[in-house]
């Protein structure tokens, strides 16, 4: 081992205080890391002839998750998965003969994960804490009042305001599209041809790949779409926190937990 | 003559509209589709209707929209398919 590491671990032993501000600036400079890694997106859709097909996949910092479903005819088969550095942690895959039947199977699938996981006991509590929550929920329902009502209205400029913030953290890297669409009639066919051109004009001035051909001799939707964008979580954060920064959200919160409350009695 | 494909071209269809549906007789809007295709790309697409085609249980005839003469033969030489819709009509119209 280098002497100077020697010397290094043994002053960060003998002074507590510069190990936990080195501690603390680790722990700073991770969090900037998390909040700046961008979170990733992938949206894809495709469909010919008689297969169809989509996939839903985010990627963060090593770790992704995703879905995907696929039919053929009437077969279906959906699956989900968490991978963390090309690790699966989870991955489940559901198929089934028809649209209902695959619902069904993911509802069914889903009921027996939580009674095997919670247990009968547990699903008591769950059964007397929903009752409970039930009658507070009834209880502050008939606390809604005009002041909250007002409150609500007046926070409606700072929530458009973080709406559009966290829309503009979002960032596209590719939008592909290339679709083949038919109706039954081909003066249909060319008026929304016309119509979705217009808009793929617009979209390719922000550097979309877009084409859509119109098919005149019938009905038919075929092609593939694919979207990739992101977010840094920085972004997020940043818009959460200028938006409780204003009065009005604030006091929305404080109404609608009922923190203000006793505040207003004393 | 210098022949690239992409160099636009120009592809003429006859297509039958939609059909509207008068009583026993059916009308089908004739259109006629010109498309300007680049390589691989659409550049861009024209439509005009150019006749009408009734058909009645008895008879079909065609309207001419440009002016003229125009004979149901002659529709069906721009477009042969029109005549398996013509086939299936009678059934569909007395259903």
């Amino acid at each position: 081992m280098p002497s100077s590491f020697n010397i290094l671990a043994a002053s960060l032993i003998s002074d507590p205080l510069r190990s936990a501000a080195l501690i603390l600036l680790l722990l700073m400079a991770l969090m900037i890391i998390a909040l700046t890694v961008p979170l990733n997106i992938r949206l894809y859709m495709c469909k010919e002839e008689r297969l169809m097909e989509g996939r839903l996949m985010a990627s963060w910092l090593g770790s992704s998750a995703g879905s995907e479903l696929k039919r053929h005819d009437s077969l279906i088969q959906g699956g989900v998965w968490i991978s963390c550095l090309g690790i699966n942690l989870f991955k489940r895959e559901i198929s089934a003969p028809s649209d209902l039947d695959f619902i069904s199977s993911f509802t069914e699938s889903r009921r027996f994960e939580r009674q095997r996981d919670k247990g009968e006991h547990y699903k008591s509590q769950q059964a007397s804490a929903g009752y409970r929550n039930g009658s507070e929920v009834e209880e502050d329902g008939s606390r809604i009042s005009i002041s909250l009502f007002w409150s609500v209205m007046a926070a409606i400029p700072a929530f458009v305001d973080l709406f559009g913030d966290l829309l503009r953290s979002f960032f596209f890297k590719t939008i592909r599209c290339h679709v083949q669409l038919g109706l039954d009639d081909p003066c249909e066919t060319a008026i929304m041809g016309g119509r979705l051109w217009s808009l793929a004009a617009l979209l390719r001035c922000h550097g979309a790949d877009i084409i859509i051909q119109p098919f005149f001799e019938g009905e038919k939707l075929e092609g593939e779409f694919l979207a990739e964008g992101g977010f840094r979580p920085i972004h997020i954060t940043a818009a959460i926190l200028s938006a409780l920064r204003k009065k009005e959200v604030r006091s929305l919160i404080n109404q609608a937990s009922g923190w203000g409350k006793g505040r207003d009695e004393d | 003559m210098l022949k690239s494909k992409w160099l636009p071209r120009i592809e003429k269809h006859i297509l039958a509209g939609k059909e509207i549906r008068a009583g026993e007789r059916v009308i089908y809007p004739i259109i006629e589709v010109l498309i300007l295709a680049g390589g691989d790309g659409l550049l861009g697409f024209r439509l005009s209707p150019i006749a009408l085609l009734i058909i009645e249980p008895e008879m079909e005839y065609a309207i001419s929209l440009k002016g003229g003469h125009l004979a149901v033969d002659e529709i069906y030489g721009m477009a042969p398919y029109l005549k398996d819709k013509r086939q299936r009509q009678p059934s569909e119209l007395h259903s």
